[in-house]
């Protein structure tokens, strides 16, 4: 019998929704009446993200002259629009564990996912766009499906693994012959379920196939290309072990000269370590 | 043979492929070794990238330890076979191609990328 992506999801209900920390944030966030210190006590009651975001504002990426030791000086230092999409990524990040090591190494598919989210914010920055972490979060989340189908289906998953390995097929290729969907669709999938901004979902759904979104195609394009060059660098690995082929119009939706490429790749270079020591630091997942 | 991109490429270096610009006009013929000279051309007529000979018995081409031939034809390789499914011949994945190749060259030999 073939299988519902969409039953899936409400299979475990641990994934239907995000973290209250998020969604506590975009309340206060949102709402006129509330102020900085209200932003703080919510963030100080999770630890790790309280430590995070220390790291985060006292890191080579704000340069900051002096040091940053309370949580509201860090918001502001970050900003709240920021703020939100990075509590977004870590929230996601802290949400799939007892993932067996066999089937994907989580510390290797988050390095992957944030090698996509670091190329993506520098070709976001050539491009200059108003909201840069955007991209970074798009970066992130773009192959959350895949960790759905290895917390839901592992034993299925595990054989459209060695189906690709042993083919030398695609893996996203593999999960549609096998399963009859792709991680993709399954990760859209989610991020409608929960709500998010539709270019996040659109670059996740889309992320091998950017024209399929008519309203989003060029962040898509970014998020697609950010993927190749992840893989190309091997920053990491979300279980495929191949560079998946571009689109062909990818590269001209992304709307800069070829020239640029090089320093794009040099600069993700320089700043993902930076950003894996913040993000993922080892033994931290 | 190896292709390499334009910032690895060494004075010395036997060229085994013709170089050539952008809209397919001859700059170097294969076989050319190169020289400081040509650096300056490849780079002001946007070459990124040449195929060059491996063999090891090259005296004469004193080159840095990142951009050592046989370990730019085991990367080149090695490559090859991760962009199986990429058409090289494609702009975009051939510059990707060649900066992959560089970045792991200067990691494996410990310089800077």
């Amino acid at each position: 019998m073939p299988i519902d992506p969409c039953d899936l999801i409400k299979s475990d209900s641990k994934l239907a929704i995000l973290p209250s920390t998020f969604t506590r944030l975009t309340e206060t966030i949102n709402d006129p009446r509330s102020s900085l210190s209200d932003i703080g006590s919510i963030i100080s009651e999770d630890q790790s993200l309280t430590a995070l975001l220390l790291r985060l504002a006292n890191s080579a990426y704000f340069a900051l002259p002096g040091k940053v030791e309370t949580i509201t000086h860090a918001v502001t230092v970050i900003g709240t629009q920021q703020l939100q999409d990075i509590v977004l990524a870590t929230s996601v990040m802290g949400m799939f564990k007892g993932i067996p090591a066999s089937l994907i190494s989580m510390q290797e598919f988050w390095r992957h996912n944030l090698g996509c989210g670091v190329a993506g914010r520098i070709f976001a920055t050539f491009r200059r766009e108003a909201n840069t972490e955007r991209f970074f979060v798009a970066g992130i989340l773009h192959d959350v499906g895949r960790l759905v189908m290895c917390l839901t289906l592992p034993d299925q998953f595990s054989r459209v693994l060695e189906f690709s390995r042993k083919e030398n097929r695609l893996l996203y290729e593999a999960e549609q012959e096998l399963l009859g969907f792709d991680h993709a669709s399954i990760g859209g999938m989610l991020l409608k379920e929960w709500k998010l901004p539709t270019m996040l979902v659109d670059s996740t759904l889309f992320h091998h196939d950017p024209e399929g979104s008519r309203q989003f195609y060029e962040e898509t394009s970014i998020v697609h290309v950010s993927d190749i060059i992840a893989h190309a660098l091997e920053l990491g690995s979300s279980g495929e072990h191949v560079v998946p082929p571009p689109k062909s119009s990818a590269w001209e939706n992304v709307g800069l000269p070829l020239s640029v490429l090089p320093h794009v790749v040099t600069q993700t270079h320089r700043q993902f370590e930076a950003a894996a020591e913040i993000f993922c630091p080892a033994g931290s997942i | 043979m190896a292709r390499i991109c334009v910032d690895m490429i060494q004075p010395g270096m036997l060229l085994s492929g013709d170089v050539r610009d952008i809209t397919g006009r001859l700059l170097l013929k294969a076989g050319s070794v190169i020289a400081e000279r040509h650096l300056y051309i490849f780079k002001a007529w946007g070459v990124t990238g040449a195929e060059i000979e491996v063999s090891q018995d090259r005296p004469e081409q004193k080159v840095e330890t990142w951009a050592d031939p046989g370990l730019m034809a085991h990367i080149d390789a090695d490559l090859r076979k991760i962009f199986i499914h990429a058409n090289l011949e494609e702009p975009f994945v051939k510059e990707l191609f060649l900066l992959a190749g560089s970045r792991r060259a200067k990691i494996l030999s410990g310089a800077d990328v």
